[in-house]
């Protein structure tokens, strides 16, 4: 209910008191950056397989849609379902297959490689045709179909599709994540050898977990360049993949509730940044300082993770923090 | 010289030692006899303080040593060598001597010991220069115990030594420690499955049985002993 | 041949300072299994604290030895604060805190110093005229940069090689409980091994700014150089992250001459390539061990 209110909430005068501040594009974006997440949670904290490259996936996805959109005339829904696809290929074949003979640090290197390298081949000048430099794309006006005109603004069509895909694909994950496939990620994840002896197939639910993982950075990816209008090399950078990964290590690993509030802190992180550099000034240049000792912080204290850590009683909990290791220093 | 009162250790959540008790006298050879997850390695281990101790009282010459690091029971005088012997294979056979002897420095002194060493160990001394994973089982178990030697120990805890080896091999090292603990003045105390052999060359022994001491005795004793020969010596 | 001579030689003096880049990737890799992706950015953090020390009116050298002397208590304080914590739970749990760092050492970056660039040389022993041989020349900054990274790479050959101190640095990488067993202090072995790792970056890092300046970005790009050139090499083999450097620097250099600008600038593509190359054909690298020898 709340969620198909939502963009007709600051247009009464008492939320508006409020939410004044809870623009309908927020929202929207919180969409798009609930199914990165989702990937990203799907792919590190449920197999256990690390990505720096996120990002590049999902501009490479926002690319896609733009260029089938913009110059090959393709519809935007289509465009965006059309990436989603292909980037879900791409995850699968081109890094899931070959990700699994890698360890950790290998993948590690090579997405952060990915990463930093994308936005130079986006700016090559053989590319340029279509992909126009580093100038970006920029899409069209999409507004509503013509019996809902009178209705709503783009904008809140928008926010209407982003967020059905959204929800859509979160009862997917779901479902996934409950299904015989996902307790194999989770298998995988806990230990691969144990896995193995359970009967996983793990090199094929490995480069899986990639291949889904892709897909929702792709769907995510056309829907960024829809709602944004716009896309260029340096619209996602290394910066936002590291942002993503501490998106759902403090909302949560190995959890959908996880993922829903690593998008609500992906989406507000910078307003509420701001908004403290307001009364502690500095705040805003320390920002990523606060972002790394959390990560930090999550990993000494949780080292198994902190998955479930919200959905048990709190006594127990007290007892897993490995609060002795701070005291500890003998190796 | 060591005296183990009360020995209290476990792993996680399932003691592995609840109260064991021994007692190494000064310059003789003491065996632990025992199976498989009796707790003989686990002694050893946490005498050399390779693991956290939860009760109880290690006495070396009179000073309490449970709870102190590896490090400081190394250069107080007390060497380990372990199952798997952990030797630094990628290293050269002269390299391995030369961490052996790290806690005493490398001055005059080390020349000296590295000689008396390999007067022990003269197989070594024609591949010094040889990394130590193309050494046979038998150097490597001589490397093993030489690099323990290069610390001047006082005190030398084997786990295992025969493990890997030919018989007749073991009893030829069995023969060294012997005759190195007697010459050196060194004490020792072994953990070995190849009971027979080890208790052959001691002047006493203890039997372990699920994480307890359930006999201790002289060496003696302990092979005219029938229980004790029918269920660990094997004859 | 007088271009590919000259741009060789460019080639060389570049890949010289990703080499001792890759080599502090490497030393930390070693000592606690953490592939340190906060690298760069803890090079960057030292090079501010150069440039500050030096516009308290200090001199460049004396600048560089406080800078490396706070670069290695720096390293060894995040292996015995931080990284000891996580070890040994997981690869990805050290990868996570590894960009914790990178973003802790960018934030307090940005917090101290703001977000303008600074002037930081090329200072003295870097600026002069091009020395040539026949017609190939090489400029100050290349030989600079070429001096400064031979003499750093042949102190920690030395220190590795030559020292007891450092022997037991091999030893605490090769394997941690024979080296407990000898007595040598591990954990502190470990420290030093992130603290030397860290204060040869900061050398890189210094050596980088003088021709790309000081920023708090300065150092995000020649990190990908130095990682594709210690996976080209092997993580865990000093000698590798050397000779991948050297390569890298050159592959680079010839690829950014003969490419045609039509094409545009490829330079982060190539290093890319180049990572996923050898993690295809030779996932170990060229000097990396395949399977650790255990005995």
């Amino acid at each position: 209910m709340f969620l198909v209110a939502f963009p007709f909430l600051h247009e009464w005068p008492f939320f508006r008191m409020f939410l004044s501040e809870f623009r309908t594009f927020n929202a929207t974006m919180f969409a798009v950056w609930l199914l990165v997440l989702l990937g990203m949670n799907l792919l590190t904290g449920y197999s256990g397989q690390v990505s720096f490259g996120h990002a590049a996936l999902v501009l490479a996805s926002a690319y896609l849609t733009a260029v089938l959109s913009q110059q090959y005339g393709f519809p935007l829904w289509g465009a965006i379902g059309l990436s989603g696809a292909a980037t879900a290929l791409v995850g699968w074949v081109t890094i899931g297959i070959p990700a699994v003979r890698l360890r950790g640090p290998y993948l590690a290197i090579a997405t952060f490689g990915l990463m930093l390298a994308f936005p130079q081949i986006l700016k090559l000048n053989v590319l340029t045709q279509w992909t126009q430099g580093a100038l970006g794309i920029r899409g069209g006006v999409v507004g509503p179909p013509g019996f809902l005109g009178g209705v709503l603004d783009g904008r809140a069509w928008m926010y209407y599709v982003a967020m059905s895909v959204a929800v859509a694909m979160t009862v997917l994950f779901v479902n996934l994540t409950r299904s015989r496939t996902g307790r194999a990620f989770v298998a995988l994840r806990d230990s691969e050898v144990g896995a193995e002896q359970m009967g996983v197939d793990v090199p094929r639910y490995k480069a899986l977990a990639f291949g889904v993982s892709s897909l929702y950075a792709g769907i995510g990816g056309g829907l960024f360049f829809a709602v944004q209008g716009f896309v260029s090399p340096d619209s996602l950078g290394l910066i936002d993949s590291i942002f993503f990964l501490v998106a759902i290590v403090i909302g949560g690993l190995g959890s959908v509730l996880g993922s829903i509030v690593a998008a609500l802190f992906l989406t507000f992180q910078s307003e509420a940044i701001s908004a403290l550099a307001g009364f502690v000034p500095g705040t805003n240049n320390l920002r990523n300082v606060f972002y790394g000792a959390s990560l930090i912080a999550v990993i000494v204290l949780f080292p198994k993770g902190i998955a479930g850590f919200f959905q048990r009683p709190l006594w127990p909990k007290l007892r897993e923090w490995n609060l002795g290791s701070l005291w500890s220093s003998r190796s | 010289m060591l005296t183990l009162k009360d020995i209290h250790v476990s792993y996680g959540q399932a003691p592995a030692l609840h109260g064991v008790s021994l007692e190494v006298p000064e310059g003789h050879i003491v065996t632990l006899l025992g199976a498989n997850g009796s707790g003989k390695s686990t002694t050893i281990h946490a005498v050399a303080g390779l693991l956290p101790i939860q009760a109880g009282s290690i006495d070396f010459e009179g000073r309490e040593i449970a709870g102190l690091s590896t490090e400081t029971i190394v250069r107080l005088g007390i060497c380990a060598t372990l199952e798997g012997r952990q030797l630094f294979g990628e290293m050269t056979v002269l390299e391995n001597l030369r961490l052996g002897a790290y806690t005493q420095g490398e001055g005059k002194g080390f020349d000296e010991q590295l000689e008396r060493v390999l007067t022990y160990f003269p197989a070594l001394s024609e591949r010094l220069e040889l990394s130590s994973y193309l050494l046979s089982g038998g150097e490597q178990q001589m490397l093993a115990i030489g690099r323990a030697l290069m610390a001047r120990p006082r005190l030398l805890l084997m786990d295992e030594p025969s493990l890997g080896l030919a018989p007749l091999l073991a009893q030829e090292m069995f023969a060294g420690i012997m005759s190195l603990s007697k010459a050196e003045g060194i004490s020792v105390l072994l953990a070995e499955q190849a009971a027979d052999l080890a208790v052959g060359i001691s002047g006493y022994g203890y039997v372990l049985e699920v994480g307890k001491v359930v006999l201790g005795d002289t060496a003696r004793n302990l092979l005219d002993n029938e229980e004790v020969r029918s269920a660990y010596l094997g004859h | 041949m007088d271009l590919f001579l000259q741009q060789l030689i460019g080639g060389i003096a570049s890949g010289s300072m990703f080499a001792i880049l890759a080599l502090g990737i490497v030393l930390i890799y070693r000592s606690t299994g953490t592939l340190n992706f906060a690298q760069g950015q803890m090079a960057m953090f030292s090079m501010f604290v150069a440039w500050s020390a030096m516009s308290t009116g200090m001199g460049f050298w004396p600048a560089v030895l406080l800078t490396l002397l706070s670069a290695l208590a720096m390293g060894a304080l995040v292996e015995w604060l931080i990284v000891r914590r996580v070890e040994g739970t997981s690869d990805l749990n050290s990868l996570i805190v590894a960009m914790g760092l990178f973003l802790i050492f960018d934030g307090l970056a940005l917090y101290i110093w703001g977000p303008l660039p600074k002037s930081f040389g090329p200072f003295s022993f870097f600026s002069g005229g091009a020395s040539c041989v026949g017609g190939v020349c090489i400029g100050r900054l290349n030989l600079g940069i070429l001096v400064v990274s031979i003499v750093t790479t042949a102190l920690l050959y030395l220190l590795f090689q030559c020292t007891r101190f450092g022997l037991a640095l091999r030893a605490t990488a090769l394997n941690r409980l024979a080296s407990r067993l000898v007595g040598i202090p591990v954990g502190r072995m470990l420290s030093t091994g992130w603290g030397l790792g860290t204060a040869v970056g900061a050398i890189a890092g210094i050596l980088a700014a003088q021709s790309l300046g000081l920023d708090i970005r300065t150092m995000f790009f020649v990190v990908l150089f130095a990682l594709a050139a210690a996976v080209l090499g092997g993580l865990d083999s000093p000698v590798g992250a050397v000779v991948g450097g050297l390569i890298i620097g050159v592959v680079k250099n010839l690829a950014g001459t003969y490419t045609p600008s039509s094409v545009g600038s490829i330079d982060l593509a190539v290093a890319f390539a180049v990572i996923v190359l050898v993690l295809m054909v030779r996932p170990n690298g060229i000097f990396g061990r395949p399977v650790r020898m255990r005995v």
